[in-house]
């Protein structure tokens, strides 16, 4: 009944003012020259508790919402081969009951508050996030410092929750693209754990016990080994006592941080192909190229590259792909921000006509033909680029996520000098990169055949 | 009274007009809506609206061809259009300094698209393609099965809003501007421009260009007359899969019901509430462990045209008769108890709670300033909203559920493996009850 008396206090504490908020929103006169600044790295400030978690807190006075999230060094990286899963296994698992909120009470606590929460799990670390108007977030902490150190692991409930989790593995599954990236991260990444998918091999969440999964949430979650990030309307001192409240008594534990130490590097000797398996209605193909993380001061160039290949219609891929060739219909790339080297994805959907052979061959042309990159064409990239860095950060939860990202990848200024990073790019840049990244040896290629 | 940073005009042509300043980031999005979405579709050219949006920005008559996406994409604007059931939208982002030329451009995707033949059967091959890739996913699959029963007699709402690919293959670029002609015009559009704009700025440019818009060819806007089923209906598709796929409901309400802020709050009881606190995720998931992914909603898809009462779960095939006979549990049983208070009160504190999310990007107040047009909702809505939800009682959810809920003349459509036995799923778990 601990977790009852906690939800009694919180309502107690966050009596709803609806309309006051809506005024606030909709009546505000904005200050344009106050705001501004507000993506600058001054407009964060942080400190370190003194049980060694540290607190980054981004004050944004324009909307009355406060965003919180708290990430951990624990994810894939951190697996070992044989309990892979064991990280997003544990992220369900933080909702599933402390010694204080039992089982569904943090959702219950979130939406009696009117506010969100979700958490997501990637290859470097974990994120659990809430969302509240800035009246009532302090649910938010409380929940957050006490399942840091005080999760209960329910033998019922671990198996339940294990068989929600195959659910989600197989949901994937029926996704032939996902099916058909799985296999090229395999082959990109043989002994390195970005080879290895994030949700787990079935036999490997199937074989998780509790006591495991207890002794990685030890290693994992501790206050040194997080980082809180807090952005929005919040009341500085008001913070400031709240974080001791709840981050100031617990004693910082012994053992080391978890350090990002840097993964093997990848040695493949390309073009491997690799052919799914996937029942699929059109010809898919993934290739994947390994791109620079996001510490490699090739990444900014590589950014541009990226819009320069598959953004928009005159991009470079899409016209010689798409609007020059009847191959291929559909054009998409992702480059991700990981902390180790990672892979650069392009995905194209085919014609049911299409060649796969001069696809491939086609595409390999076309990255190996960067030299006639005109100065309208390098301008036209940054630019979408730049509108996008701002779109990136619109939101407080957005703003909180990618603060939290770069920070504990030891890089937020990086967020901050991006958009100059962005201006200074040349051709010549571009060039470098493209002939180091794109070559067809750094390929894998992922087909997928009706 | 109307928000001081707000600004409205309607102009002499019908067009309206909203300027919202919203000056926290360097960054605008220009919203153009159109009163005419699949639903105004010719019965046999399902995909006609979707296809005229999609090239729109494939040329105009002052950028004809690729010279039109240069012109756009040099200044790095985000541009996307889609397709509603009601509605068709054209969005642009971009920063401050490119306001006056995205303006311009705006209209000339809508004044004078080109509708050129080359680059319309480059785009059609491109979404046959893309519809055939769509019969890959089950939800898709489903969803639109779902739609063409509980639509029956309104056939543009019944087809996919892509079309089909014989649909697709049976249209022209004559077709495109006749849709164009006919339902693009000034009385049925609004244009929204949210972010760090100065409405007087945005108003001027806005009259250089859409100010002597008028189209003396505007049809009239198609209309249906809709009714809910009155028997069950089963259907079922069987596909190679991991998961069976389940939609289990009916025809759903207008926006303009007058029940719709008991539904809201219904909806966040039921299965539509943040997290996995509403009854469908807790029970299905979290306590049988059924699923990754199950809710329900009937509000979410109400528009002008009533949307759709959907309870959905995606789960394992031996699981469907288990999951099937859950879902349709928790119905009956929001129409034969009345909800506890607590989970009454905890549904109507997230409600008006987090209504201040409505507001927090650009796109966001853009779309709930369209619906403020499109349902003439008051001005001080905000401030209503939540009395509206306050004052839903246990009765009211009751008859509420009684009234828009049925638990016997439902359309359940399955899809995804054979059931445990090898037999499909409904015969493996219904018998003979299954018509």
């Amino acid at each position: 009944m601990k977790g009852g008396r906690a939800l009694e206090k919180l309502k107690s504490d966050i009596l709803p003012s609806f309309e006051s908020i809506c005024m606030v929103i909709l009546d505000a006169d904005e200050s344009e020259e106050q705001l501004k600044p507000l993506l600058s790295l001054e407009a964060i400030q942080f400190r370190t508790c003194p049980n060694g978690l540290e607190v980054a807190t981004w004050e944004d006075p324009t909307q009355p919402l406060v965003s919180s999230v708290m990430l951990y060094r624990a994810g894939p990286r951190f697996e070992q081969p044989g309990s892979t899963g064991i990280s997003h296994f544990l992220e369900h698992m933080m909702f599933k009951g402390t010694s204080r909120f039992r089982k569904g009470e943090i959702d219950r606590i979130t939406a009696r508050s009117g506010g969100f929460n979700n958490a997501f799990t990637t290859f470097d670390y974990t994120a659990y996030y809430f969302q509240f108007a800035s009246d009532r977030w302090w649910p938010a902490l409380d929940i957050e410092a006490d399942r840091m150190r005080n999760l209960i692991l329910d033998p019922v409930e671990f198996e339940l929750e294990r068989l929600v989790i195959i659910e989600e593995l197989k949901m994937e599954l029926d996704n032939p693209w996902c099916g058909l990236r799985r296999m090229v991260e395999e082959a990109a990444f043989p002994d390195n754990p970005y080879g290895r998918p994030i949700i787990g091999y079935v036999q490997d969440v199937e074989g998780i016990r509790v006591d495991q999964m207890m002794s990685y949430y030890d290693r994992h979650y501790r206050p040194e080994n997080a980082l809180l990030v807090i952005v929005g309307n919040f009341e500085r001192l008001q913070l400031e006592k709240r974080l001791d409240d709840y981050f100031g008594s617990a004693e910082p534990f012994d053992a080391s941080p978890c350090l990002y130490r840097p993964l093997p590097r990848p040695a493949a000797a390309g073009p491997i192909r690799v052919e799914g398996e996937q029942k699929t209605q059109v010809p898919k193909m993934l290739a994947a190229f390994y791109s620079p993380s996001l510490r490699s001061r090739d990444f900014a160039p590589f950014l541009v590259l990226d819009k320069l290949l598959a953004e928009g219609k005159l991009c470079r891929l899409y016209q010689s792909l798409i609007e020059n060739d009847d191959q291929a219909t559909a054009l998409d790339a992702e480059l991700d921000e990981t902390f180790d080297s990672y892979l650069y994805l392009i995905r194209l959907e085919l014609s049911l006509e299409a060649d796969m052979e001069r696809v491939e061959e086609r595409l390999f042309e076309e990255l190996a033909d960067l030299n006639s990159i005109d100065e309208a064409e390098l301008e036209r990239s940054k630019n979408q680029l730049l509108t996008e860095l701002v779109s990136d950060l619109e939101t407080g939860l957005e703003r909180a996520v990618r603060c939290g990202h770069y920070r504990l990848f030891g890089k937020l200024q990086l967020l901050f000098e991006m958009p100059d990073r962005i201006r200074r790019v040349t051709v010549d840049r571009i060039r470098d990169v493209a002939s180091r990244y794109l070559r067809p040896n750094k390929a894998v290629v992922g087909r997928l055949q009706p | 009274m109307l928000p001081r940073s707000i600004v409205r005009e309607e102009q002499a042509n019908g067009m309206v007009w909203i300027a919202c300043p919203n000056r926290r980031l360097p960054l605008i999005s220009l919203n153009f809506f159109l009163l005419a979405g699949k639903d105004q579709n010719p019965d046999r050219l399902p995909g006609l609206a979707t296809m005229t949006s999609r090239l729109l920005n494939e040329g105009s008559r002052n950028y004809p061809g690729l010279r039109f996406s240069e012109e756009m994409e040099k200044l790095g604007v985000e541009f996307s259009s889609f397709v509603e059931r009601e509605i068709t939208g054209i969005s642009l982002q971009f920063l401050p300094e490119h306001l006056e030329p995205s303006v311009m451009l705006l209209a000339e995707m809508v004044r004078r698209p080109e509708f050129s033949e080359r680059r319309f059967e480059q785009e059609r091959v491109r979404v046959q393609n893309h519809v055939r890739s769509l019969e890959d996913d089950s939800q898709v699959v489903c969803s639109q099965l779902f739609n063409s029963a509980i639509y029956e007699g309104s056939p543009p709402l019944q087809h996919p809003t892509l079309g089909t690919l014989e649909s697709l293959q049976a249209l022209s670029a004559d077709d495109l501007k006749k849709f164009h002609r006919g339902q693009y015009s000034p009385e049925r559009s609004c244009l929204i421009g949210a972010g760090d704009l100065d409405p007087e700025r945005l108003f001027s440019i806005c009259r250089r260009h859409f100010a002597d818009w008028s189209n003396p060819q505007a049809e009239r806007l198609r209309t249906f007359r809709f009714q809910r089923q009155s028997a069950p209906r089963f259907i079922e598709r069987k596909m190679d899969k991991e998961q069976t796929v389940v939609y289990l409901g009916h025809l759903g309400v207008p926006r303009t019901d007058p029940d719709f802020y008991a539904l809201q709050v219904l909806d966040a009881i039921l299965g539509g509430g943040p997290g996995f606190a509403s009854r469908i995720p807790s029970v299905l998931r979290d306590e049988l462990g059924l699923a990754y992914s199950t809710f329900s909603d009937l509000t979410g898809s109400s528009g002008i045209h009533p949307g759709r009462f959907v309870a959905f779960i995606s789960t394992s095939p031996e699981n469907a008769g288990r999951a099937i006979s859950a879902l349709s549990g928790q119905i009956e049983r929001i129409r034969s108890e009345p909800v506890d208070e607590e989970e009454l009160a905890t549904a109507k504190e997230f409600l008006t709670g987090s209504f201040v999310f409505e507001f927090q990007s650009n796109g966001n107040l853009a779309r709930f300033l369209l619906n403020r047009e499109l349902f003439a909702l008051p001005v001080d809505f905000p401030s209503r909203y939540a009395g509206w939800i306050r004052q839903v009682t246990r009765d009211r959810i009751l008859k509420v559920a009684r009234r828009h809920l049925d638990a016997v003349n439902y359309t359940m459509v399955v899809v995804g493996p054979s059931g445990a036995n090898g037999s499909p799923v409904l015969s493996a778990n219904f018998g003979d009850s299954v018509p």
